[in-house]
């Protein structure tokens, strides 16, 4: 008797959730949303290593699924299933989009050199080497670059954030920013100074 | 060199996520992604009149806006009639048809 009253008491919340999501409510939003990104970056992960097109495709997933919201149906389902069906379209028109283009030479190292002039094809950055050599390189930088870097685009910190950190002024975290661009790319591909982390 | 920049910006910043942590996304970037698709909702939301509330005060004013768009659409068809008269009928008639359809049309997703 309980557990029908807890299964019909879990249903209804459920509902209401599935109600507030379609009808555009924030804090129903916000839950789902905090409960969820972790789980589809991790999905996408699993697909392809690669941590700039997971984002991507969760940025994607989630948009996609706010933009259709007046297309989502409680009655047929929780807001869960519904935005991992989303994800899986994203899944598969990635498919889609990497059968259409041409195949990627192996050599990852003529990618690398042209860093500066075209973006990286995604297959060389899910190269298990690539990853190897970025850490490898990231190592072997001045600390202060190292750490503009990681700040920057491993904890995803804003500008006003770094600056606040690092105590220098926004300007001064962006010209850094700059140079270590410039010094990542030279130790990488294999032209800069070395031995003076 | 803009480009230049650019491209290298971009590469660099997807060659650094490589060395993170693969299993979770950094807290930087979900926080980020919920304010904005948060923002996006409640800017769509407060798209349209009547979910900005300019039509939520009853019919009286559901029928008043309408009785306005009634008058407006009847002055502007008798102005294209007018700016017609040089065309045949069959003309004039699609040209009518055509505008007044575009406009009923932004209407409502004025409206909406």
């Amino acid at each position: 008797m309980l557990t029908e009253v807890l299964d019909i008491v879990m249903d209804d919340a459920e509902n209401q959730a599935g109600w507030g999501i379609a009808s555009g409510d924030a804090q129903e939003w916000r839950m789902l949303l905090d409960e969820l990104i972790p789980k589809l970056y991790t999905m996408f992960m699993g697909r392809w290593p690669n941590p700039a097109l997971a984002e991507e495709l969760v940025q994607k997933t989630v948009f996609d699924a706010v933009r259709g919201r007046h297309g989502y149906d409680p009655s047929k389902g929780a807001p869960q299933d519904w935005i991992f069906g989303i994800a899986f379209n994203n899944i598969r028109m990635e498919i889609r989009k990497r059968a259409s283009r041409p195949a990627i030479d192996v050599n990852a190292a003529m990618y690398l050199q042209a860093l500066d002039t075209r973006l990286l094809p995604d297959e060389v950055l899910e190269r298990k080497e690539t990853a190897q050599q970025v850490r490898a390189t990231l190592e072997a930088l001045p600390a202060r670059e190292r750490d503009v870097l990681k700040a920057r685009y491993l904890e995803a910190l804003s500008i006003e954030e770094i600056a606040g950190r690092m105590g220098a002024t926004k300007k001064a975290v962006y010209s850094l920013l700059y140079r270590a661009g410039i010094s990542f790319r030279q130790r990488l591909v294999g032209d800069g100074p070395r031995g003076e982390a | 060199m803009e480009n230049k920049k650019n491209y290298l910006q971009r590469n660099v910043s997807r060659l650094v996520k490589l060395a993170g942590d693969s299993a979770v996304p950094a807290k930087g970037f979900t926080d980020s992604l919920v304010a904005s698709a948060l923002q996006e909702l409640d800017q769509s939301e407060s798209h349209g009149l009547f979910r900005a509330g300019f039509l939520n005060g009853g019919i009286d004013k559901i029928m008043g806006v309408a009785a306005a768009a009634a008058v407006l659409c009847g002055a502007a068809v008798q102005l294209l009639l007018a700016g017609l008269s040089w065309a045949s009928p069959a003309l004039a008639s699609t040209l009518l048809v055509t505008t007044s359809i575009n406009w009923l049309s932004y209407l409502g997703r004025l409206m909406l």
